[in-house]
């Protein structure tokens, strides 16, 4: 284990459970513990004596050189940490892989030689509960701030239903006073007065009808936690008719949205489809990263949207259906913060963009 | 005591050498490009540690020691607010994570950053001084000041050089303050072998 001429006061680091390397000033090795023998594989006889460099080249390296050398000089101990020196002697498991190290340098003086003795200690236990520590702190943080996202979401859906329910108490009872004053004017009126009151009744419940259909589409709005939508497959789904043709990229990605998320492109689709013109043939929706934002971008090649109506077309009641298409695009997407405003120019088509926060999207896995 | 103005130059300059041999271990242990720089050297009573140090006077510093022993007797500190040692380490080790904090392998990376500081200053001075000394192992401590320092060794401290150095690297600069504390009389040591070698009376 050791060079004859060194005290068998060495032959005591057999016993330690730690690596043990006692090198002279020119990197000749005058003991090699046990432990390091049976880590490395390299008998005491195949190494002591011979330089340490030979065997282990980065230790010729300035940064390792320059430490040990201050050693050498009577300095305080030098230390290796294990994440900038995981292997400061390559030692193999016995499982495969290299054992990690926690090392440092000591100066000794034996019998007037001036020694060097390095301490390995095997710490793969310690780092391996170390990174599956870091791995479950990291997992905690993102639940936590997926359940603060989710908080934040309900919060938003609790208010929109409130505004939803509150909107259609509203819009009926303002179809059924009309109703009832048609009622009553019919009551007054002649007998080819009382058609045209008639049919603005049976309109009117018709009105009513849509209304009453409209709150079953939306009641569960927001009533789900948002979940991740494949942009790429949810489009796929579209019902887009044979006579416009639909042009798509940049869509490999997903993003956390109501569960009714599909049904913005269904009124994005709609309103193209209603308010296009005649003209209106092709849709574009093409997505890309922006900055931090995920930027998605719906364009038809309709009649487009005068300027004075692009903030207008989001607010209830505005338009020529119920109102409530684009509206309703707006509120679905705020669940997850996700904004939408109109960005074409009128008689060049309507130009929807839709901002995804960072965090609220990711790159689809696999791709 | 009598401490002249050319003793704190001499000081000053020897500690500077070490902090720029640290930098150029840091450098070469970890690629890439630290700066350390020590704008400011003091000498101060133990006592006066706390006056208009704001980074000394946090509830919590993370350290790292190194006590020695022999013909003058102290202990050298390389001290930081913990959230900027977990920066730094970080940031040296180019790990990529939201919330820097110190666990187990972090503080032995600390601690080694530590001792390269420490032993470079500390080199930087026996070189001149020819002394030999004994060291202790680098020890990583968590506390505030007199903590660290420990109350029962407080009465063997008198004097205490204190170097505000500033460890840049890219975006990130973190201030930290590389303390030597000495024990009674030890200064006058230091200082009269000073004198000896620079050859001044």
């Amino acid at each position: 284990m050791r060079e004859d001429t060194v005290v068998s006061k060495l032959d005591y680091f057999d016993i330690l459970p730690a690596g043990i390397i006692v090198i002279r000033p020119d990197y000749t090795v005058v003991c090699w513990n046990r432990t390091i023998a049976e880590w490395t594989g390299i008998h005491p006889g195949e190494i002591v004596g011979h330089d340490l460099r030979q065997r282990f080249p980065r230790l010729k390296n300035r940064r390792y050189e320059i430490r040990i050398q201050q050693v050498f000089e009577g300095g305080p101990a030098a230390f290796f940490s294990t994440q900038f020196h995981p292997h400061f002697i390559d030692a193999t498991l016995p499982q495969g892989g290299l054992r990690f190290q926690r090392t440092s340098i000591h100066s000794i003086m034996e019998n007037g030689d001036n020694l060097a003795i390095i301490v390995i200690d095997d710490v793969t236990d310690l780092v391996s509960q170390v990174h599956a520590f870091r791995e479950m702190k990291n997992r905690a943080l993102h639940e936590v701030e997926e359940r603060k996202r989710t908080e934040i979401a309900l919060q938003e859906a609790n208010r929109q239903l409130k505004l939803l329910s509150g909107m259609t108490r509203h819009d009926i009872l303002n179809s059924i006073t009309a109703a009832v004053g048609y009622l009553d004017l019919a009551a007054e009126s002649s007998d080819s007065e009382k058609e045209v009151f008639l049919d603005k009744v049976y309109a009117t419940l018709e009105k009513i009808q849509r209304q009453i259909e409209f709150t079953r589409t939306y009641e569960i709005l927001g009533s789900h936690q948002p979940i991740w939508h494949n942009l790429h497959s949810l489009i796929s789904e579209l019902g887009v008719p044979e006579t416009i043709k639909l042009k798509t990229s940049g869509l490999d990605v997903d993003i956390i949205a109501d569960p009714m998320l599909k049904k913005v492109f269904e009124n994005l689709l709609d309103n193209t489809l209603r308010h296009g013109g005649d003209t209106v043939s092709g849709i574009e929706l093409e997505g890309n990263v922006h900055g931090e934002e995920f930027r998605l971008i719906w364009s038809d090649n309709g009649s487009g949207i005068d300027p004075g109506e692009k903030e207008k077309i989001f607010e209830r009641g505005y338009g020529k259906n119920t109102g409530l298409g684009l509206f309703m695009i707006r509120e679905i997407l705020a669940i997850t913060g996700i904004t939408i405003e109109e960005t074409g120019v009128e008689g060049g088509g309507a130009r929807f963009e839709i901002h995804v926060p960072p965090g609220e999207w990711k790159t689809s896995e696999g791709d | 005591m009598n401490i002249d103005e050319d003793s704190i130059d001499a000081i000053r300059e020897l500690i500077n050498i070490g902090v720029g041999r640290a930098a150029g271990l840091l450098n070469e242990m970890t690629g890439t490009h630290i700066r350390l720089n020590v704008p400011e050297v003091h000498l101060l009573k133990v006592s006066d540690l706390l006056h208009g140090n704001s980074l000394l006077e946090c509830t919590q510093l993370s350290a790292v020691s190194l006590r020695f022993d022999g013909a003058f007797s102290g202990i050298s500190l390389l001290v930081f607010p913990p959230e900027s040692a977990a920066l730094l380490i970080t940031a040296l080790t180019g790990e990529e994570i939201e919330e820097p904090e110190l666990d187990a392998l972090r503080i032995e990376t600390l601690n080694e950053v530590g001792n390269v500081v420490n032993n470079a200053v500390m080199g930087s001075i026996m070189n001149v001084l020819n002394e030999h000394l004994t060291y202790s192992m680098p020890t990583y401590l968590e506390g505030d000041i007199n903590q660290i320092l420990g109350t029962k060794q407080a009465n063997l401290y008198q004097w205490v050089i204190l170097a505000i150095s500033k460890f840049m690297l890219e975006d990130l600069n973190v201030v930290g303050n590389i303390l030597m504390i000495f024990e009674v009389g030890a200064l006058d040591t230091l200082l009269t072998r000073i004198r000896e070698s620079t050859g001044s009376s």
